[in-house]
């Protein structure tokens, strides 16, 4: 055996396999910032890393570089981040800074405290790279670079073991330990998580987004919202208290009204913020929970008719709608209340004449008909039927009409007679506004499709519609849906089934699961569970911090700070008494199942007398004489049992193996069975005998 | 500076205090002890930082890879402990040095669980590091720099590893029921012709006349005047010695009275050099010291009984 | 077949009184095709051990008496002039036969001893470049004075492994002992005893102790017993990998001795400090050698 002799080793060099590994998990790291960092960094973080892991694996065909080429990389680098830094603004500095600080690192990685500076590098990268990506996949390999990192660190923790092993067999041993220790560290982590307070921003901030996302507008003219039909994007998710859904006909989401109508676009009037007091629900309203994709937009989604008062944050909007404070840049998430058929209390209208203005001219055809209309003395509701009628007895829902021209709404009325949702809200308000009957358009989705797994409803942005409501007097604001007169499957159907054949539908993600699933169900429901993952994923853990405190209230009752350490101590304490005894226990060598029986015996004789213990050295027929000796009931069976367990174990004949088993079992049997006198007595025996 | 060392004499007896001596020792809880490292701290800072970042961004994946950093920080201490906790280390003998060589201290390291990355030293002296496999005893040897003869008792060994994150730093002292004996240091000097009994050449050349004539060999310090092939150092031949068949037969005895200007220690080296370079020619020679003689004899027995006299003449038997 | 084996053992058995054990190993050492090395002080009856073994196996033996002028040549032999032939002639020494009796091996310069050593190791003697065969079966049972005994020089450590056991016989017990002096000496007996086997019986006998199955329990324990010598510290030379093939060797030979044809670790027991102590090195300052191999014994569990 060699005998390892002392050497003095101040400095903590760092070995190839070890290089290699921060090479390596330095890449894995920077892999997800690569969208982020300016293009120049990367290629030069690319090269950079190329050229020192070939120079590590194969030193020989790798000049050294020069010093001053050193040099001027490090400048070039350093002034390049210092230009494309104020040239950013927020995050991306600090990512482009942090990237190219590792990489300009890696130039300079000879001992142990410059591994540690990569590592730890590594890390902030890999929480800053959260920022701008959040979803599963994201977190998924976030957790993979974490083990990365870590097992970098083993290696550069394990020493010596690195140049006998292969560098496999120490990658893959690091690697486990690592996931290991990972591993041992969840539960503390998610303890940690859970309770964890989260505190208001302590400086504001602000995260740069792509501000062109599809969605409503606060404008609308005929064509806008259809063009919304060719993305599958999510608006919004719904959870209701109820855990179902409201009917398919029920399910109207307001985003906005549009009042104001210039002859082609309908905008948003300036309705006027409302102070919801106090919530007068009354049975049968409906209570729910909804998770607003970042819009950069401030209107948010109500079910109709919304009551009461939402949660904070949310600002009511006189005309039943919602909004936030502030654009939505990242995800929100509100509780609301809504009636399912609305409540009129005698409230007047105000501002009659924005709801009924109309340009003077245009669209002579049209004014015809209301013309005749009105000269056969109908009524509102009277001129709403006929209107209604028409478009049910000569028109078609379709997602790409004839362009329209000129007078748009005659041409629409009367010649080409098919539109999308928009096409008919636009020509009934407008109709109803000739008519004299204040009419807005709303602006919104309808639908939305049900996750049974997650018990959410999921509404996605081809979801859009516009409808209309119509004052009647006595009766307040009243849903006209031009769309249900045409087809009314539009409102009982999911809208991807109405339409999968339509080649606008969807036109932007021609590959996406919606559109394969109607050939395969299996699909569908893979979709659906994906979704319902997704649904948790941005409710349980990208927003937990608004679901927390309910959560924890929820789960523990009124939180203060001595139930909070508790809840802290305990669990983490448990965990780690159950880490330390994982760690610490002495692993036993794996007993041939052969031998099981021998320990067995031993150990429980043990306990009844300890020198009845096997010694190391005893065989197990030196073993089974002594206890013939001492244990004269159960002398033949001792006897049977060491022949078979010889035959078996030595001379390996294997088909006595069920034979010797089925001995053991009952030989072991007896012994637990034994008393303590019974040997006792039977020791006495044995000493006279001697 | 003054301050500093009077805190760690203070550290070393608390520490001598606390632990007897043994001969083996099993490092438990009691044993060891655990700190983070400075990395340890950079990495707490790191995760501090990220819990910053995640607070200001409210993300919560920040979080999640903020308190997981957290939660490896603490899992790390169980790991580090668990790396060195249950070690059973054991004093096993030292081989004699000579003052101002360095001792090898043999301890046999043994383990139930797997272990890595042991690194073992006395202060201020090189170390040593090693792997445990499982229930494979391993013996090691640190190094340790003896400058006094006598019994040099073993000064507390510390045990420590970074393994596996390099957080925490786990250590202990261990102090054992070990010593090595160090001879004093050989110098050269003096001459052999004045360490021989009785001090009359003729004698000695008298008793060598009965042997055969064997050959010469090459002159080295120390050798008697009479043995000098003087007839071939005047053909120029160099300076020869003659040999006889039955010179290891010849008494020659290490006599401490033999140099009185020297200091005891000055002494004690000389012998000891003349015992070490005899013993290498396999010449019989004795030792005479105040008190106590060892008759002539040769062999590895014979020098280890006399350097031993030597390296603990005054001192304990 | 095993019948006669059995023979011979209570044939050696009823000459040396009261030492069945010693009579077993050094039967089983012969069936194991080792060499067989005696030691004990003088007057305990290892010639009559050696004597006795050679009779009953019924094997063509020679004795040779070492005494320190002897030469390597007084047992490999060598050239002599022919005067009629006027050429050399080679003589065979005693040592072309199948069972040498090296009676008091230590007696003879380290010269002599390693040629013998180097012929047993090599079943040829080499002379004036011509390399002669030496029969089959061979063996050599050597007997020796322990080395404290004046006048010896002792067996290199390094050749000693050169012999499969090392046996000592010891005092005889109390009973055996007044039996041994009642009925005087029994040596002139050995004549008398039957031949119970031939050289053809034995070369059967040794092929089937070859045969005799070692399951892989009984491999890992012999590799374990081997291990611990190596890193025990009361041992400076641990067991060699050859050493542990002997211990193998002689194990399979006991187990065959005991009618049967597997091997279990109590064999190993068994044959284990005939086989071991002299190829083992102790550190001086321990107690004895018995004491370390004991421990090794004692300390290695049979099971794993």
């Amino acid at each position: 055996m060699s005998v390892l002799k002392g050497v003095s080793q101040k400095s903590a060099s760092l070995d190839t396999p070890v290089k290699t590994a921060l090479i390596v998990m330095l890449l894995v790291i920077c892999v997800p910032q690569l969208v982020i960092i300016p293009l120049w960094l990367a290629i030069i973080a690319g090269c950079i890393l190329a050229w020192i892991l070939l120079s590590l694996i194969r030193p020989e065909r790798c000049p050294n570089m020069p010093r001053w080429g050193r040099g001027v990389l490090v400048a070039g680098v350093i002034l390049g981040v210092l230009m494309s830094a104020v040239a950013a603004q927020g995050l991306g500095g600090l990512s482009t800074l942090l990237v190219a600080a590792a990489v300009l690192k890696t130039l300079e990685l000879k001992t142990r405290r410059d591994g540690w500076v990569l590592v730890l590098v590594a890390c902030f990268i890999a929480a800053v790279g959260f920022l701008f990506n959040q979803s599963m996949l994201a977190a998924l390999y976030g957790l993979i670079s974490l083990v990365v990192i870590f097992t970098a660190l083993i290696m550069m923790h394990q020493g010596d073991q690195n140049g006998s092993l292969g560098f496999r067999i120490v990658i893959k041993s690091a690697g486990s330990k690592s996931a290991v220790i990972l591993l041992q560290s969840m539960p503390l982590m998610l303890i940690l998580f859970l309770i964890f307070p989260r505190i208001s921003p302590l400086w504001s901030v602000q995260l740069q987004h792509s501000a062109a996302k599809t969605g409503l507008s606060d404008s609308m003219s005929p064509g806008d919202i259809s063009q919304l039909a060719r993305s599958d994007d999510v608006a919004f998710r719904v959870s209701f208290s109820t855990d179902r859904p409201p009917p398919p006909a029920a399910r109207y989401w307001r985003a906005m009204t549009y009042s104001v109508f210039d002859g082609r676009r309908w905008s948003m009037g300036k309705d006027t913020l409302i102070r919801t007091a106090g919530n007068t629900l009354q049975q049968g309203d409906i209570e729910y929970q909804v998770i607003a994709e970042p819009s950069a937009h401030v209107w948010l989604f109500a079910l109709d008719y919304s009551v009461g008062a939402p949660s904070q944050g949310v600002l009511s909007v006189s005309d039943g709608s919602y909004r936030a404070g502030s654009p939505l840049l990242e995800r929100i998430n509100y509780h609301a209340y809504a009636e399912v058929t609305r409540r009129y209390n005698g409230e007047p209208l105000n501002e009659r004449s924005r709801y009924l203005f109309v340009p003077e001219t245009g669209n002579p055809k049209s004014r015809a008909l209301v013309n005749q209309w009105r000269k056969k003395g109908m009524t509102s509701e009277e001129i709403i039927d006929a209107l209604f009628m028409r478009f049910n007895q000569h028109f078609y829902y379709t997602l790409s009409p004839q362009r329209l021209t000129d007078d748009r709404i005659d041409q629409f009325l009367f010649s080409t007679q098919e539109g999308f949702c928009e096409h008919f809200a636009n020509a009934t308000a407008y109709t109803l506004r000739l008519a004299g009957i204040p009419t807005r358009i709303v602006a919104g989705y309808l639908g939305g499709e049900w996750n049974p797994y997650e018990k959410y409803l999921l509404v996605r942005q081809y979801e859009a519609h516009a409808w209309v409501e119509a004052w009647v007097e006595g009766k307040g604001w009243i849903r006209l849906d031009p769309t249900a007169a045409v087809a009314p499957e539009r409102v009982t159907q999911p809208f991807d089934l109405l339409f999968a054949d339509a080649p606008e539908f969807m036109a932007d993600s021609p590959l996406s699961a919606i559109n394969l699933q109607h050939n395969l169900t299996w699909l569908s429901a893979g979709r659906l569970r994906y979704e319902a993952l997704n649904y948790s994923w941005h409710r349980w853990v990208l927003g937990y911090h608004q679901e927390q405190n309910s959560l924890l209230e929820e789960w523990f009752g009124r939180l203060n700070f001595i139930k909070m350490l508790l809840l802290l101590f305990i669990p983490v304490g448990c965990v780690l008494a159950l880490v330390i005894w994982w760690l610490l226990r002495a692993r036993p060598h794996s007993v041939s199942p052969l031998d099981k029986a021998a320990v067995t015996m031993s150990d429980t004789l043990g306990r009844l007398a300890p020198a009845l213990q096997r010694v190391h050295g005893e065989t197990i027929s030196q073993y089974s004489r002594r206890l013939k000796e001492v244990l004269p009931g159960l002398r033949e069976e001792l006897e049977e049992w060491h022949t078979l367990y010889q035959r078996v174990r030595y001379a390996q004949i294997l088909s006595d193996e069920a034979v010797y088993y089925k001995s053991s079992r009952q030989l072991v049997y007896k012994i637990k069975r034994l008393e303590k006198h019974d040997i006792d007595t039977d020791m006495d025996v044995r000493r006279s005998v001697r | 500076m003054l301050k500093q060392g009077i805190v760690r004499e203070w550290i070393k007896s608390w520490l001598v205090n606390r632990y007897p001596p043994e001969q083996t020792i099993k490092l438990t809880q009691s044993r060891i002890y655990i700190l983070p490292t400075l990395a340890g701290m950079a990495y707490s800072v790191v995760a501090m930082l990220v819990l910053l970042l995640s607070i200001n961004y409210q993300n919560n994946l920040a979080y999640a890879v903020c308190f997981t950093l957290l939660s490896v920080f603490i899992t790390a201490i169980l790991h580090t402990y668990a790396n060195l906790s249950g070690v059973k280390i054991t004093a096993l003998l030292v081989e004699p040095v000579f003052a101002g060589d360095v001792a090898h201290f043999r301890y046999q390291l043994y383990s139930a669980r797997e272990i890595h990355q042991l690194t073992l030293c006395f202060k201020n002296h090189p170390t040593v590091t090693v792997d445990l496999q499982v229930n494979n005893p391993v013996k090691i040897e640190i190094p340790f720099l003896c400058g006094k003869r006598g019994w040099q008792h073993t000064e507390l060994v510390e045990i420590r590893t970074l393994y596996p994150l390099g957080l925490f730093r786990a250590w202990s002292w261990l102090r054992f029921e070990q010593r090595a004996l160090v001879y004093p240091k050989p110098i050269c000097g003096g001459e052999i012709e004045a360490l021989n009994s009785g001090g009359d050449p003729h004698s000695a050349q008298g008793r060598k006349g009965d042997d055969d004539f064997h050959g010469f060999t090459r002159y080295h310090s120390g050798v008697s005047k009479n043995r000098i092939a003087w007839k071939s150092f005047a053909k120029g031949q160099g300076l020869h010695v003659k040999e006889y068949q039955g010179q290891s037969g010849e008494d020659i005895w290490l006599d401490w009275n033999a140099w009185p200007a020297l200091e005891v220690e000055e002494r004690l080296s000389r012998l000891c050099y003349w015992s070490k370079t005899l013993s290498q020619r396999h010449v019989l020679y004795g030792l005479r010291l105040p008190g106590c003689e060892i008759l002539p004899a040769t062999g590895d027995a014979h020098k280890v009984k006399v350097l031993r006299l030597l390296a603990l003449h005054g001192g304990e038997a | 077949m095993r019948d006669r084996i059995e023979q011979v053992v209570n044939a050696v058995s009823s000459v040396v009184l009261g030492k069945e054990d010693t009579v077993r190993l050094a039967v089983a050492c012969m069936l194991a095709r080792g060499h067989l090395l005696i030691e004990d002080l003088p007057g305990m009856g290892k010639t009559t051990l050696a004597h006795t073994l050679a009779h009953v196996f019924g094997l063509e033996y020679r004795r040779v008496q070492f005494t320190s002028d002897m030469l390597p040549a007084d047992i490999l032999g060598g050239s002599v002039f022919d005067q009629q032939a006027s050429s050399f002639t080679y003589h065979p020494g005693p040592i072309f036969t199948q069972l040498l009796l090296a009676d008091e091996i230590n007696r003879s310069t380290p010269k002599t001893q390693s040629a013998l050593l180097e012929a047993m190791e090599e079943g040829q003697v080499s002379s004036d470049g011509v390399t002669r065969q030496l029969p089959v079966p061979f063996f050599v049972i050597a007997t020796q004075n322990p080395g404290s005994q004046s006048g010896t020089f002792p067996l290199p450590e390094s050749q000693l492994d050169r012999f499969l056991m090392k046996l000592s016989l010891g005092y005889p017990d109390a009973d055996t002992e007044k039996v041994l002096l009642k009925h005087g000496d029994t040596r002139r007996d050995i004549s008398q005893l039957p031949v119970c086997i031939d050289s053809a019986l034995l070369l059967d006998a040794q092929i089937a102790c070859q045969q005799v199955r070692v399951s892989d329990p009984v491999v890992d324990y012999i590799q374990r017993l081997a291990q611990f010598s190596r890193d025990s510290d009361d041992i400076v030379l641990g067991l060699s990998p050859r050493g542990a093939l002997a211990l193998i060797q002689a194990s399979k030979a006991w187990a065959y001795l005991s009618g049967r044809d597997y091997l279990i670790p109590d064999d190993v027991q068994k044959v284990f400090s005939s086989v071991v102590d002299h190829r083992l090195i102790v550190r001086l300052d321990h107690d004895s050698k018995t004491n370390a191999v004991r421990n090794i014994l004692a300390k290695v569990d049979v099971l794993n």
